[in-house]
């Protein structure tokens, strides 16, 4: 991890303005884009996250059909677009693409080039290859043209200038223009823009754009703006030049209409955007149209199974704007050019793996960015792909693989376990360590490690129950397998307890496995993709060998690694795949057992006593991959008959992720502070959650911030406390 | 999306249009048109007009202007080649950079277009897109939606109307549908 990247991490987290500019942003984004999709109807009459993904799957299906064929399409393009007049010239690499734009220039006779957002071009840094040639090119985008002021990248594909305050921006034109410029009136700030640049389109001689599509069936440019500039980009000058990566093409205009319908609301919470122009060709045959394709990696991409479909990307920048660690610390640093998860998933194509190790660290695996990316790109396990080949590249710290090599054995972790368990006893009062912690870390007091952990406490074998409110569920008379999960084992085992508590109260008999140990996911989680598979094959043969009807977990992130990583462990071994996926459906979380399978009676877990103010807060797995949110809070409300506070901003990560929030703190700490200020709003004394991760990290801050009339509680706690009569 | 009937297909354009900070007024004919654009442009000192809009465009309007000439006008005019009700967008199209002028420099845009060009969706204008680049005699060589005046929200994600292109968009709908 470079230099470069700890210091701007470090300025970044010290600027609580940066942190409070972006969490209004993505809390406006998400809003406006919430409220577009629920506004549109398919012609089907789906709407809301519904019409999203019947409008995603099609897009996404329009542009693999141009991946899988791409040398086909491009050819259909070019031909088109050479018959409308227009030049078609394939680069060969980043400078080969300068070099063509800067002889333009030059042949014209024009040392200024006015320019629309392109995000190719920072790509290949062209800027800077221009002015190396003389040759000035002149931001026309307003946020481009504030960055570009003030000697900066983008911070955001769309909204390049968003990590900036009016603020900033007056301080930034003020210098720039030489007189005063309010540093309030945003309308006064954006006026400045119409003048300034107005004398930049009326003399350059060459505009570039880029492109959001370019449809090969006629050999068109589709370009979505707002602001004007683009009229003015590819009107005034003669020669027009659209830079453009070939991940863009897209078949037919009905394509590009589907496309249409998604980019903007994505991007900028907008039906659609003010201009929306096609260019096919020249205009005039004194004029030129110049398309200059750019590989740059994109090659590499396509060849490469576990990223091709990042090339579908349309760079609406949704998966920046929902993510938490980039509220935190903003694009300069959760990206390289490419900012947000598509960042840390494209960056080692374009500008190498070094440049990603930094930033592809802070991602916290909550699955946020592929639940509004309009073309389903699988960003998360993408991201733990890089993870993986930077561990392979640049080793682990000496630490890490300490600790891994640890935790992978289950008699080194538990004997270690026992050790810290009673070393830290003086520390440990009511569940937690009261330590003197680095100041880095003191925001999250750590749980303490159990005297007694789950498995001591538990028989291999737990009978059915006979009586009481749930023995007579759907679920009698089957055999459930209980994956304890390594932290609950040694940090929770009171989940571990009422978890099995309630399994057995539902007429099932439960089984724990003695030699379950841990799925896997804090290797995967650090990038060390050989033991996550090690332990992976460990976890697939135990669960196995129970013969268990169903093997259940109140460790929703082992649920999730078992169905939903396991496969794509296993790609390249097709007979562990297979067992993986024979394991998958009888693999199941909790609320979701409970639920579906055992089909709880509504109130039948009611209790008169207190009347505690409860809010849920879903495990982001629990609600971006398993889907079993819905379950977890049918339990709390119709089963258990609690009236739960509706949580703001729930579907945003508590920031537990793992190692992330102890190798970027601030990270960790700036999200959870985040969760506890919306848990805090709801009045809630109760804060009920589904994975052992965000009940101990959350705990954890309650704590440690003062938090006093917070308990933070897991489901099944809950549960378990309404069979205790 | 089905189309009910014409007259909820320019509700519903009205409706869209409106949303994104467009002006919409209905004429039930061609002269009804022009007199609408003529209170638009009461008290405009510089008026410019695509061709295909001289019949709708007050007698002073210069027609044919250069970019130096037409630039912060107080109002251009022209005519869109349809429009769509999904979106409240008006599709505009030409080969001559005149036209594109007076949609892009000028202060406020006013566009007149035919009810009976008024289709429900984006995918029943796909088909006119198609047909408008394909080489040939008739291909438009640059044609584009328009949505309500230019705007941006770079700074803050405040709104600001009113960009490098017109701060303010009026749309004619010439329909004898009330």
């Amino acid at each position: 991890m470079s230099s470069n990247f700890q210091s701007r991490y470090g300025k970044a987290v010290a600027d609580p303005q940066l942190q409070r500019n972006l969490l209004s942003f993505q809390q406006g984004w998400r809003q406006s884009r919430d409220e577009r999709f629920a506004e549109y109807t398919t012609p089907d009459g789906r709407t809301g996250e519904d019409g999203f993904h019947e409008l995603r799957t099609r897009l996404a299906a329009a542009k693999d059909g141009v991946i899988a064929n791409q040398s086909q399409f491009f050819a259909r393009f070019k031909a088109a677009a050479e018959k409308s007049g227009a030049i078609v010239y394939e680069s060969r690499s980043a400078d080969d693409a300068a070099r063509y734009v800067g002889e333009l220039c030059e042949r014209a006779g024009s040392p200024l080039l006015v320019k629309t957002k392109s995000m190719v071009s920072e790509e290949i840094h062209l800027n800077h290859a221009l002015e190396e040639r003389g040759i000035h090119a002149v931001e026309t985008d307003l946020g481009e043209w504030i960055v570009q002021l003030r000697h900066e990248t983008p911070s955001h594909m769309v909204m390049p200038a968003i990590h900036l305050s009016r603020r900033q921006v007056g301080d930034t034109f003020s210098q720039a223009v030489g007189h005063p410029v309010s540093r309030e009136d945003v309308g006064e700030q954006v006026s400045l823009a119409r003048t300034e640049l107005r004398k930049d389109f009326l003399a350059a001689k060459v505009g570039m754009t880029g492109a959001n599509a370019l449809i090969a069936e006629s050999g068109s440019a589709m370009i979505i703006t707002n602001e004007g500039n683009e009229a003015m980009v590819t009107t005034l000058p003669d020669i027009q030049v659209v830079l453009v990566g070939y991940e863009k093409l897209l078949a037919t205009f009905d394509d590009a209409m589907t496309q249409l319908r998604l980019l903007p609301r994505s991007a900028t919470g907008q039906a659609i955007t003010t201009y929306v122009t096609f260019i096919t060709g020249p205009d005039r045959p004194e004029r030129q149209l110049h398309y200059v394709f750019v590989d740059d990696g994109r090659s590499a991409m396509r060849d490469d199974p576990d990223f091709v479909d990042a090339l579908r990307c349309i760079r609406c920048a949704a998966c920046a704007s929902v993510c938490p660690p980039y509220q935190v610390v903003g694009g300069h640093v959760f990206g390289h050019i490419y900012t947000g998860a598509i960042g840390l998933v494209n960056t080692p194509f374009h500008h190498g793996l070094e440049a990603d190790a930094g930033p592809q660290s802070l991602c916290v695996s909550c699955n946020a960015c592929q639940t509004v990316c309009p073309v389903d790109i699988p960003l998360p396990r993408q991201i733990l792909d890089v993870r993986g080949k930077v561990a392979n590249a640049n080793g682990l710290s000496p630490l890490k693989r300490a600790v891994l090599r640890v935790w992978s054995s289950p008699y080194a972790f538990r004997g270690l376990a026992r050790v810290g368990a009673l070393v830290s006893r003086p520390f440990a009062r009511d569940g937690a360590l009261h330590l003197p912690l680095p100041r880095r870390h003191a925001w999250r007091r750590p749980p303490a490690i159990a005297l007694h952990p789950a498995r001591a406490r538990l028989p291999r074998d737990v009978p059915p129950a006979t009586t009481g409110p749930l023995a007579n569920s759907a679920a009698k008379g089957l055999t459930v397998a209980y994956f304890i999960q390594c932290l609950t084992d040694q940090l929770a085992p009171e989940q571990a307890e009422a978890t099995v508590k309630v399994l057995a109260a539902c007429g099932a008999r439960v089984v724990v496995p003695r030699a379950q140990h841990c799925c896997g996911l804090p290797m995967l989680d650090s990038g060390d993709v050989p033991g996550a598979t090690r332990l992976a094959k460990q976890t697939v043969t135990v669960l196995e060998a129970t013969g268990a009807d169903f093997v259940v977990s109140a460790a929703n992130s082992c649920v999730a690694a078992i169905t939903h990583d396991y496969p794509h462990l296993f790609r390249d071994e097709p007979e562990w795949r297979a067992r993986a996926e024979r394991l998958a459906p009888r693999v199941l979380d909790l609320a979701t057992f409970l639920v579906r399978v055992g089909k709880l009676a509504p109130g039948s877990l009611a209790s008169n006593a207190g009347d505690e103010a409860v809010t849920y807060h879903p495990f982001c797995q629990t609600l971006n991959v398993l889907h079993a949110d819905a379950a977890a809070v049918s339990l709390l409300e119709s089963v258990c008959g609690i009236g739960l506070r509706p949580l703001p901003e729930a579907n945003v990560c508590c920031g537990f992720g793992g190692s992330t929030s102890f190798e970027a703190p601030e990270v960790g700490h700036g999200i959870a502070e985040r969760k506890l200020r919306n848990v805090d709003a709801t009045g809630a004394s109760v804060l009920v959650t589904d994975n052992p991760g965000c009940v101990l990290h959350l705990r954890g801050v309650a704590d440690a911030s003062g938090r006093r009339g917070l308990r933070v509680r897991h489901l099944a706690d809950v549960l378990g406390d309404r069979l205790r009569t | 999306m089905t189309a009910v009937g014409a007259g909820s297909l320019v509700e519903r354009f009205r409706e869209s249009a409106g949303k994104a900070g467009a002006s919409v007024e209905l004429a039930p004919d061609e002269s009804a048109a022009a007199q609408a654009i003529g209170r638009i442009a009461a008290g405009a000192s510089g008026i410019v007009a695509t061709g295909a809009a001289r019949g709708f465009a007050p007698e002073r309007s210069l027609v044919g202007g250069s970019a130096a000439q037409v630039a912060d006008a107080d109002l251009g005019i022209s005519v869109a080649l349809l429009a769509v009700a999904e979106t409240g967008s008006v599709l505009l199209g030409s080969n001559a950079i005149e036209d594109r002028l007076v949609a892009m420099l000028t202060r406020t845009h006013a566009v007149v277009v035919d009810g009976r060009n008024l289709v429900a969706s984006l995918d029943d204008a796909s088909p006119t897109l198609r047909q408008l680049s394909t080489p040939g005699a008739r291909q438009l060589r640059y044609v584009g939606f328009i949505t309500g005046p230019s705007r941006t929200a770079d700074i803050e994600r405040v709104l600001t109307i009113g960009v490098q292109g017109p701060r303010a968009l009026h749309v004619i709908v010439i329909s004898n549908v009330q």
